[in-house]
């Protein structure tokens, strides 16, 4: 049988230089392309980040007055009795003896931090001191003098229109000029919780908040998840009900998550009766929104296993059950983990399911256990932007650095897990 | 032929989703024969081999009619577990498929689920003579730690057969096993059924004529689904009873 060769084969390729030199530019080109999307993208990125650490970074540092603590034996021989308040007051008063006038005394406390009498009782307590007499202690400064010292407030304008009177003013320089104002590292804002007080406000209560809700998450979807996702792949028959199944999965996904909040409050809030605020109730609500994600990266994590594993497995009589436990699974686990970083991330980022279970509460205590009230990291980022006080503008920040910082680790943990299971295979 | 058949089917039909890939198939096997399954492309030597092990329960939508008796058992009867089947009658897939793990392991797998060692040494016994009767001791009793995936394609299926004897199957089903391998890794394994026929039965199915000429003592011919001929492989391939059986040997039809 003749077939003949049509013609524009029996030209064969065209080879010739234009096109090549066409083929390479628009290769050249899409390069350049990918290149430029790159640059975008990480330039964004850059610019938030930095802007949020040039923003956030004055936080971590918290100014301190020095004052000279006069304190009788009596005092610190009863050191839980003693009257810590006035013996505050007190010393502050006598570094300024010219103010006498009310007004002026309550001006004069106010450079300082509210809380500075326990600082000054823990300062005694701590170091065990048994004697009376003057004793220097370093105190927090109030956030006023704190943002004056950053540079935040303006001394030009008018003393009406700035937080800061110019007899604070006069005061603040005194005690400048006698080195007795300085900035040190702010450990209270990694060891308190919320505070209406900017100086005394710290991130640690919603860091735990968060570290126990996802604790709570990561208990919850990850086993269920994996075992759904085992079921569907593996054991469930395809048929329209799988398919159901599936597609509802599918969509679960894509359901805005405080839709999941109006299911947690109304669920297990008003009929389970959970605790509100509590980090049980939260946890199962980014539970249930994870769960999808879970779900659909595992067992796509398992369709990727190469059947002739499972053949192998099931030819040397090994049971369904075992040939999933022994061999599938352990495969599938890195893409299983994936799944659960993207999950958890997406949970630690989560605040609006949250906030309709009641964890956007002003809460000053960390919390101890699983049904504490408590809040988590972006929700006090979400308090602490609507704050009014200009201290609170840093801490935001600081406390987005924290949040970004969490994730990082965890996400750490995940590849290094993920790796583990990668080498062992 | 006076030994009873260690295998048979009879009026074995396959069908996925509704389509019949095989009908009508009755043939029998004979203890510690090996036996060669021919035939073109799709024509459903490789289903009919999935079905003496019941490996075609994992597929959905197929469907086994008639029987098959291993040992005077039907192993299609609703008492019978598949997972007990495939531990007496093992089988070497087309593409090596070790395990993931260490050679050690590959080995030890089978013996370790089936619960047949009582100690280490026992379990050491087992792989040594595992990969003896496979003729790959000597090439990785240095390095049983490490992957099995690591070794070439040869010695992977040679490992494949090793993993399944280790578990004493009493047939051994080979999905045309050579197929991957070249010609000295072919040989090899080819060297090897003919050491291991002593000990179990040995169900082959290759695209090879020549192989089965070399390695069977029965063949079995299948064309569009059903089973032609078979009998001695000398006949099958000197003096075929039916004329599809001639065209196919002879290069006419597949």
């Amino acid at each position: 049988m003749i077939n003949p060769m049509p013609k524009s084969i029996d030209r064969g390729p065209n080879l010739s230089a234009e096109r090549f030199v066409k083929r390479y530019r628009s290769e050249k080109y899409f390069k350049y392309l990918g290149l430029f999307a790159i640059g975008i993208a990480l330039s964004m990125l850059i610019v938030l980040t930095s802007s949020i650490i040039f923003k956030g970074h004055s936080a971590f540092w918290q100014t301190h007055i020095a004052i000279d603590v006069q304190i009788t034996s009596e005092d610190v021989a009863s050191i839980s009795n003693a009257n810590f308040r006035g013996i505050t007051r007190t010393s502050i008063r006598s570094e300024f003896p010219e103010v006498k006038s009310r007004r002026d005394k309550k001006q004069l406390y106010k450079l300082f931090s509210n809380g500075i009498s326990f600082e000054i009782k823990e300062y005694f307590f701590k170091n065990k001191i048994q004697s009376g007499g003057i004793y220097r202690v370093w105190v927090k400064a109030s956030a006023d003098i704190d943002m004056l010292r950053k540079g935040f407030i303006n001394r030009d304008l008018e003393e009406t229109n700035r937080r800061i009177s110019d007899k604070q003013l006069k005061w603040y320089d005194q005690l400048d000029q006698e080195g007795r104002i300085e900035k040190k590292f702010n450990v209270t804002f990694f060891t308190a919780a919320d505070s209406r007080e900017p100086e005394q406000a710290g991130i640690l209560g919603a860091l735990v908040g968060s570290i126990l809700t996802l604790f709570i998450t990561l208990i919850l979807s990850f086993p269920i998840g994996v075992g759904a996702a085992i079921y569907l792949e593996e054991f469930a028959k395809k048929n329209y009900w799988s398919d159901l199944i599936e597609v509802n999965i599918n969509n679960l996904a894509a359901v805005p998550s405080i839709v999941f909040g109006l299911l947690g409050l109304a669920v297990l809030l008003n009929w389970f009766g959970m605790p509100r605020s509590a980090p049980i109730a939260g946890g199962a609500v980014l539970a249930l929104m994870t769960l999808p994600t879970i779900i659909i990266s595992s067992r796509s994590a398992l369709k990727a296993v190469p059947p002739s594993i499972r053949e192998a497995a099931l030819g040397m009589g090994a049971s369904r059950l075992q040939t999933m436990l022994h061999h599938v699974v352990p495969l599938a686990m890195p893409g299983m983990l994936t799944g659960a970083i993207i999950g958890m991330a997406q949970a630690l980022g989560e605040t609006a399911p949250l906030l309709m279970m009641g964890m956007v509460a002003f809460i000053v205590d960390v919390p101890g256990n699983l049904t504490d009230a408590a809040t988590v990291l972006p929700v006090q980022i979400f308090l602490w932007a609507d704050a009014p006080e200009r201290a609170f503008v840093e801490r935001t920040s600081a406390a987005i650095m924290v949040l970004l910082l969490f994730l990082v680790t965890m996400n750490l943990v995940a590849i290094l897990l993920r790796k583990h299971f990668e080498r062992r295979w | 032929m006076t030994a009873k058949p260690k295998m048979s089917a009879k009026n074995v039909g396959v069908s996925y989703n509704g389509k019949v890939a095989l009908s009508e198939v009755s043939i029998d096997f004979l203890e510690h024969d090996v036996i060669s399954l021919i035939g073109p492309s799709g024509c459903g030597k490789s289903t009919f081999l999935r079905c003496l092990n019941r490996m075609n329960d994992t597929i959905d939508g197929c469907v086994v009619s008639g029987e098959i008796q291993l040992d005077n058992y039907n192993i299609y009867s609703s008492e019978i577990d598949p997972v007990e089947v495939r531990a007496r009658v093992g089988m070497v897939f087309q593409k090596p498929n070790p395990f993931p793990k260490s050679i050690y392991d590959n080995i030890c797998y089978g013996p370790r689920i089936h619960g047949m060692a009582n100690s280490r040494d026992e379990l050491d016994e087992i792989v040594e003579w595992s990969l003896t009767s496979a003729g790959l001791w000597e090439e990785v009793k240095d390095r049983l730690n490490e992957p099995g995936t690591g070794l070439s394609g040869g010695q992977q299926q040679r490992l494949c057969i090793a993993r399944s004897i280790a578990i004493h199957p009493e047939v051994i089903l080979m999905d045309e096993p050579c197929s991957a391998l070249d010609p000295i890794a072919t040989a090899k394994i080819e060297e090897l059924l003919g050491q291991l026929r002593s000990k179990f039965t040995i169900i082959i199915v290759t695209h090879s004529m020549q192989q089965a000429a070399r390695i069977s003592n029965r063949t079995a011919f299948f064309h569009l689904g059903e089973l032609i001929e078979e009998g001695k492989t000398d006949d099958i391939f000197t003096v075929p009873k039916d004329e599809r059986t001639q065209s196919y040997i002879t290069g006419r039809i597949g």
